[in-house]
């Protein structure tokens, strides 16, 4: 299961204040940027969010026939308990030429989120340590590096004085983000780190980082 | 519609030590009933209560020929600098049932799910058990328990869980490993096994008392994470006054 890197990744998410805001990732191509994806996620940790969900186009390999199908989609939620923890969910979905060809005959697979790139990307965004920047320094910034977004308000002005600085500010952090969670070829699964999400009631996760 | 998450019922999946079988069976069930294989889960007990919970998030992953007891050293490294009182883990498993000695493979056994457990406690006896729960999965996919085997001990994974209430390892590698974790905090130990996929959590009353509150050497964190960690020891200075 590997993001597909030439399609379009969705991010949707619902703020504390009930407003939605809508997110599709750019093209890639843009030099010296981190990965589209890490830029998204970082959209995620800006916002005070209460549910989210990312969705990605995703190509699967049949191990019994040894080919690649398309028209997957890899749907990630999250959803903030009362209590601040998160509870992450993944399932796969059928789309395209694949759900108008037999709508009910493909079901949708759970995937575990703990063992998933994406989750385990989402989760270290939303989870952040460090104060990311505010929103619509974000959304300026990622405006400005092709990604559509739209939301119930209306979207901040670009203050072009500082976008300079912000755009080096949130470039570094999606790329350190990308880098702790850099989907891995198949001998380095091991060096992946865990996600800590759906943990008991009233528990933790044990290390901040 | 949303796929079923783990501990969507709380009451059954709170853990504790009287009810381990019950939280096995919620765990493990919360995972089948997604279609989900279950991870291997570790619970640490202090008395009554549950406090550190550790799951290998990448077991099923591991490449084949990689070193299986790497993993299990790894989910239970956590036991090796805390010493709780009692231990419990979860793990599928198979179980072969044929009597005529019959080399089955691996995969053609039942499946299960164990559960072991081992407890000491000043001013009682030690206590360790392990209990074998088979199940089958029809086809809606719904989650039947069937069989229950009961071990006279701890079972397979007995040396383990007596090393994290004992505290005793064995030293495999000529007593390195002592100087190796001497400088490093626990909260240290926790990040690196996180970066090799176990989830670790820790009740929120135990986070200070388990000392998990002690700042990260810088020198102990990838290059990625640094600025991260610098950031969050700043914020949260620790209350022993230890240099980050």
């Amino acid at each position: 299961m590997t993001p597909h890197a030439h399609l379009i990744a969705t991010l949707l998410v619902e703020t504390t204040d009930q407003r939605c805001l809508t997110a599709a990732s750019r093209p890639p191509g843009l030099r010296d940027g981190a990965d589209a994806l890490s830029e998204l996620a970082m959209l995620a940790a800006a916002l005070d969010w209460r549910t989210g969900a990312l969705a990605i186009p995703v190509r699967l390999r049949d191990l019994r026939h040894d080919e690649i199908e398309d028209s997957r989609t890899l749907i990630t939620t999250l959803e903030r308990q009362l209590d601040g923890a998160v509870r992450m969910t993944a399932q796969l979905v059928a789309t395209g030429d694949a759900a108008a060809a037999a709508p009910h005959e493909i079901p949708m697979q759970a995937v575990d989120p703990a063992a998933s790139p994406v989750a385990a990307l989402l989760f270290d965004a939303v989870v952040r340590v460090e104060q990311a920047p505010p929103p619509h320094q974000v959304i300026a910034v990622l405006r400005s590096w092709g990604h559509l977004i739209a939301g119930d308000d209306d979207l901040p002005d670009v203050d072009r004085r500082t976008l300079g600085r912000d755009r080096h500010r949130v470039h570094r952090l999606a790329r350190e983000l990308g880098r702790r969670n850099r989907p891995v070829a198949r001998i380095e699964t091991a060096n992946r780190p865990g996600v800590p999400a759906n943990l008991p009631p009233d528990f933790v996760p044990a290390c901040p980082l | 519609m949303v796929a079923s998450t783990p501990h969507e019922e709380d009451t059954v999946t709170r853990p504790c030590w009287d009810r381990l079988e019950e939280w096995a069976q919620a765990e493990a069930g919360a995972y089948l009933d997604a279609g989900l294989l279950p991870r291997p889960t570790l619970l640490y007990f202090e008395g009554e209560q549950a406090t550190l919970y550790a799951r290998d998030d990448i077991s099923d992953t591991t490449p084949p020929g990689a070193d299986a007891s790497l993993r299990w050293n790894q989910l239970f490294g956590v036991g090796m600098v805390i010493h709780p009182e009692g231990v419990a883990v979860a793990t599928p498993t198979r179980l072969r049932t044929d009597d005529d000695g019959m080399l089955v493979g691996e995969a053609e056994g039942e499946a299960a799910v164990y559960v072991g457990w081992a407890r000491r406690r000043d001013g009682a006896e030690p206590e360790q058990g392990g209990v074998i729960l088979t199940y089958g999965v029809d086809d809606r996919g719904g989650v039947r328990w069937s069989d229950r085997h009961e071990l006279s001990e701890a079972g397979p994974l007995a040396p383990l869980l007596n090393a994290t209430i004992t505290g005793r390892w064995l030293q495999t590698d000529g007593g390195s490993r002592g100087g190796d974790q001497a400088d490093i905090s626990r909260a240290g130990l926790v990040y690196g096994l996180s970066r090799f996929g176990v989830s670790v959590g820790v009740a929120r009353d135990w986070y200070a008392r388990y000392g998990l509150d002690e700042p990260i050497n810088p020198r102990h964190v990838r290059p990625e994470d640094r600025r991260r960690a610098h950031r969050f020891w700043q914020a949260h200075p620790s209350p022993t006054g230890a240099s980050s």
